[in-house]
């Protein structure tokens, strides 16, 4: 079932009554790391014991469920678990779920199984979700197999009777055909496409401040979990800016460094600001060129994959009036003035509208939101080597350092920067590069194909950050190219190497022109592969994913897996 | 004796919050009652409840009167006039450090607050350290007077002070054997 | 739901010690006294655990309270736990140094505890320290007997009891009561003098332990 509203109540002081023990299972990524922090907070300000199982994919929730089948747990699911039935994941009968999920549609059993498992859901989204009645997608078909008993048993019955009998049954029969018929296409209509909703550390961040429980801390969790759902491509720029606007206002001015009498003076309080940004990222953390060299929006501006694109972006910097020595050297070492006036007019060329979060502590430099997000989501993501625990753990530090001045916190976090996470923007530029270069997107009917001749990090090819990202990326880029390129979804491939070698990760993009008309950015390639699943002959995918739009294929199977989907693509577009 | 124990047993001090919950039957602790609580109105408990307390968001710490800057100013002055070491409230440094870590929001101005409490506990280290070296380097007297000393200076000083001992215990073993 | 803590219940003790009425909270206060004055001494003190074992009785008493209460998570039951923690602390931290004293010279701690006894005062070690002291040392010369005695000439054959060399020990001290009057210090300038010196109240001192030892013992002087 829903809960709409009143989560203190409803969900909350539920599990603080309880007496069961209280089991997270949080999805790897940062604004499930987010969620946590601020519930555990929560939690511990209650005394409440808990355990953390970091899970990456459907099978390690059902495995969770299936070793405590004994045991009376409150579970409470961040970030996965809403969008496939718990109870087909065989969640232990004694056990109750709360899952706070902003995968979005809701898999329609969570949200008709009333006494288990609770959905928790904005109030504001409601009319988006778009749910079936319960009469039409759910009927207890028990019935008239009662009534066919019966009239094998009572033979005496005139031929009449037996007569309307039968028509009676046949009518029914219709009955159900048809309702079955209208079943099937509002459940289609329902899961055609997925999308995500406001990330869920929002909604606890909402949920602590009616509790009176809000800090600094919990704050700034909130703000790094709201911009990885922006740097992971999961929202759109304006869901991300009315979220700001709606419900993150009346926490940003309580944080403010003037807002406490505290005349000019630094002192060690976390602050933090809300401000303009550019979305350029990482660029305080790196120089402008490079940072420029691997954004989207210049990448694609200039065509720097080209042989032509040093040209343009050298032209490009003279018509903006920077100067190459601006933007070759450190950012942070320019002075003060300077920086303002480079992003000024870089703000300009871009016309954006981004803004962030900044915290800053004592006279450790500022620190943007954003780029946190995306150190925390990598080091989240990788390497995948490490156990899942551990880099949840990572995550956790990498976080936690960006508010404690900790010297070696904040080395470990600029380490971040300078190496993972620059270099997976430079990987996913390189990649966009050399398939456009090397014309390796072929249109194949409906849809555009990418097939990753390279070979990448394993790491990285596993990263729903990367692959999100490159795949959004590749498909402006190549839309840039030339006209009319604009109405076809993106597929793309990537070998795995090492452990996973023969496998490939396939994801998709849906066309510019939808991504452009819709701010929910809905996808239907979830729904794609699903059905590419369903065909026979059955090919070896694996969906374990929390994301269906990122799967695993055999790579034996792609010719004919690219063939399905073709298929598949077609039957939808008639 | 160490710095950890010393912090555990201030924590039992008094100290004053403004609580922001409200529960009107005292909580009766083995240590004694404390409550009933009224929001807003401030009440006295002992310093580790506080923080627990505040830990917990059901309560606003009030900063005791010395931990202000005028006021440590006026400690830090008296401190360096006086010859001897000056009086200090009960626990201060062990107070002083729990709060600045504990119930940062709540001290107003807390990073003056703290280097001022750091120069405090160095002008008054400075001064056993000299007396320490004067009283160890005479062979008068086996007794010294320290009136005002804090036990979290006390504690620290003993790890020298048993070293300075047991060393002179090696010197006098070095005197009194006969080499072989 | 009416929390009823036995800590405001007042305790009626059988002990001679405690045939005056005596409340948890200054047991507790006592307590803390104690385990300091046993940190900061070079030596053993006389036993004090019967302070203990009421706090024990305290802390079980409310905990069986604290399990009769049906909602867990208040500020009240919290805070209640932790001062159990706090006040648990206390009392094995206590008993900890002590044993770790014993530990370090059983011998000698089960020697003093005889002769305290024969001069009729204060018993220095409970019962179960004077069992574990005797077991400690007991194993302790059955270790020695078999790694190295056993190989040693007769004459060697026997393990001298090191004495305890706190003579010149020297510790913080602060006056607490009002009329401790006068203390003698030994006079290193005349070997057989001494020199007497006045306890102000609220004073501090660097002194020898063996001076204050006894003003320890009454309760008069805090360790520091």
């Amino acid at each position: 079932m829903i809960i709409e509203d009143n989560f203190r109540q409803e969900f909350y002081n539920k599990i603080k009554k309880g007496d069961k023990s209280v089991v997270l299972i949080v999805s790897v990524d940062t604004d499930a790391l987010c969620t946590t922090m601020i519930l555990t907070h929560l939690l511990r300000c209650d005394d409440i014991p808990f355990s953390i199982l970091a899970v990456e994919g459907w099978s390690s929730v059902e495995k969770i469920f299936a070793d405590s089948q004994e045991q009376k747990c409150h579970y409470i699911l961040i970030n996965c678990g809403a969008t496939r039935s718990l109870t087909r994941l065989q969640i232990p009968p004694a056990s109750i779920a709360f899952v706070i999920d902003s995968h979005r549609p809701f898999h329609i059993e969570n949200v008709y199984e009333n006494g288990q498992i609770h959905l928790l859901a904005n109030p504001s989204e409601m009319s988006e979700l778009q749910i079936p009645d319960l009469e039409s997608v759910i009927r207890e078909d028990s019935d008239d197999e009662e009534d066919s008993d019966e009239d094998e048993d009572q033979e005496y019955i005139s031929y009449e009777q037996r007569m309307e009998k039968i028509r009676r049954k046949a009518i029914k029969r219709e009955e159900m055909q048809i309702w079955e018929r209208q079943r099937r296409t509002i459940l289609w209509r329902y899961y055609e496409s997925t999308w995500f909703s406001s990330p869920s550390c929002v909604t606890l961040l909402e949920m602590a401040a009616e509790m009176n429980r809000v800090s600094a801390e919990t704050m700034w969790f909130t703000a790094v979990g709201l911009n990885s759902a922006m740097a992971d491509k999961l929202i759109s720029i304006e869901m991300y800016t009315q979220i700001c606007v709606d419900r993150m206002r009346p926490f940003v001015h309580r944080f403010m460094p003037k807002n406490i009498v505290n005349q000019g003076k630094v002192d060690d309080l976390l602050h933090i600001t809300f401000g303009r940004e550019l979305p350029l990222a990482l660029y305080s953390h790196w120089d402008l060129f490079s940072a420029m060299m691997v954004s989207e929006y210049f990448s694609i501006k200039t065509k720097n994959w080209t042989q032509k694109g040093d040209v343009n972006i050298r032209h490009l910097l003279a018509q903006l009036g920077i100067t190459l020595h601006e933007t070759k050297q450190k950012f942070e070492a320019l002075p003060t003035e300077q920086r303002n006036l480079v992003v000024d007019v870089l703000e300009k060329e871009m016309d954006s509208s981004f803004a962030t979060f900044f915290g800053t502590l004592g006279y450790c430099g500022k620190l943007s939101a954003c780029d946190v997000a995306r150190a925390v989501t990598l080091r989240l993501e990788m390497p995948k080597s490490e156990t899942i625990m551990n880099r949840f753990r990572s995550g956790q530090s990498i976080l936690r350092s960006s508010i404690t001045g900790e010297r070696q916190d904040r080395l470990n976090l600029n380490n971040t920067f300078t190496s993972i996470c620059q270099r997976t923007l430079q990987v996913s530029w390189k990649t966009v590069a050399a398939a456009i270069n090397q014309s390796e997107i072929i249109p194949n009917g409906p849809y555009y194909l990418f097939s990753c001749s390279r070979s990448i990090d394993e790491d990285m090819v596993d990263s729903r950050h990367f692959l999100y990202n490159t795949a959004g990326f590749m498909i402006r880029a190549f839309a840039s190219m030339k006209k009319g390129r604009t109405t076809k979804p993106l597929i793309a491939m990537f070998p795995l190497t090492g452990e996973s070698a023969g496998w490939l990760v396939v994801t998709g993009v849906m066309p510019i022109a939808t991504i452009y008309e819709d701010s929910l950015l809905k996808t239907c390639i979830g729904r794609a592969f699903e059905r590419v699943k369903k065909m026979t002959p059955p090919l070896r995918i694996v969906d374990d994913y929390f994301n269906s739009d990122i799967i695993r294929l055999k790579s034996e199977d792609r010719t004919r897996f690219i063939d399905f989907l073709q298929t598949v693509f077609e039957g939808t577009s008639n | 004796m160490n710095a950890e124990r010393c912090e555990f047993i201030a924590g039992n001090s008094l100290i004053e919050v403004i609580p922001s919950i409200s529960d009107d039957r005292p909580i009766h602790l083995i240590s004694g009652d404390i409550g009933p609580f009224e929001a807003g109105v401030p009440c006295r408990i002992p310093v580790w409840t506080a923080i627990l307390m505040k830990r917990k968001h059901n309560c606003k710490v009030v900063a005791p009167q010395w931990m202000d800057v005028d006021e440590l100013k006026k400690i830090l002055t008296s401190e360096t006039e006086s010859q001897g070491l000056a009086k200090l409230p009960d626990h201060f440094f062990e107070i002083s450090h729990m709060l600045v870590r504990d119930a940062r929001e709540d001290i107003f101005e807390v990073e003056a607050v703290k280097s001022l409490v750091q120069d405090i506990y160095d002008r008054r280290d400075a001064k056993l350290r000299s007396s320490a070296i004067e009283f160890l380097r005479q062979n008068q007297t086996c007794h010294a007077q320290l009136d005002n000393v804090q036990l979290i200076e006390a504690s620290s000083a003993r790890a020298t002070l048993e070293a300075c001992r047991q060393m002179g215990a090696v010197v006098r073993n070095k005197h009194e054997s006969t080499p072989l | 739901m009416a929390v009823t803590d036995s800590a405001t219940t007042f305790l009626d003790f059988d002990d001679d010690e405690y045939d005056e009425m005596t409340t948890p909270e200054e047991v507790l206060r006592k307590m803390t006294a104690t385990w300091q004055n046993e940190l900061c001494a070079p030596c053993l003190l006389p036993t004090q655990m019967e302070l203990v074992e009421i706090l024990l009785d305290q802390i079980q008493g409310m905990e069986e309270n604290i399990g009769k209460q049906t909602d867990k998570m208040q500020l009240r039951i919290s805070v209640h736990r932790v001062e159990l923690q706090r006040i648990g602390f206390i009392t094995s931290d206590y008993v900890r140094c002590r044993l770790q004293k014993i530990e370090s010279n059983p011998h000698d701690a089960i020697d003093q505890h005889k002769k305290r006894k024969e001069e009729g005062k204060s018993d220095l070690l409970s019962e179960s320290e004077m069992k574990f002291a005797e077991e400690y040392a007991l194993a302790e010369s059955n270790l020695f007997q078999k790694t190295v005695l056993e190989f040693m000439p007769a004459a060697l054959k026997k393990m001298p009891v090191p004495r305890g060399d706190h003579d010149d020990v020297m510790v913080y001290a602060k006056v607490t009561s009002d009329d401790v009057g006068n203390v003698a210090i030994p006079d290193w300038q005349d070997l057989n003098g001494e020199v007497i010196l006045e306890m102000e109240p609220e004073s501090c001192h660097l002194i020898p332990f063996e001076s204050v030892h006894q003003l320890v013992e009454d309760g008069n002087i805090q360790l520091m």
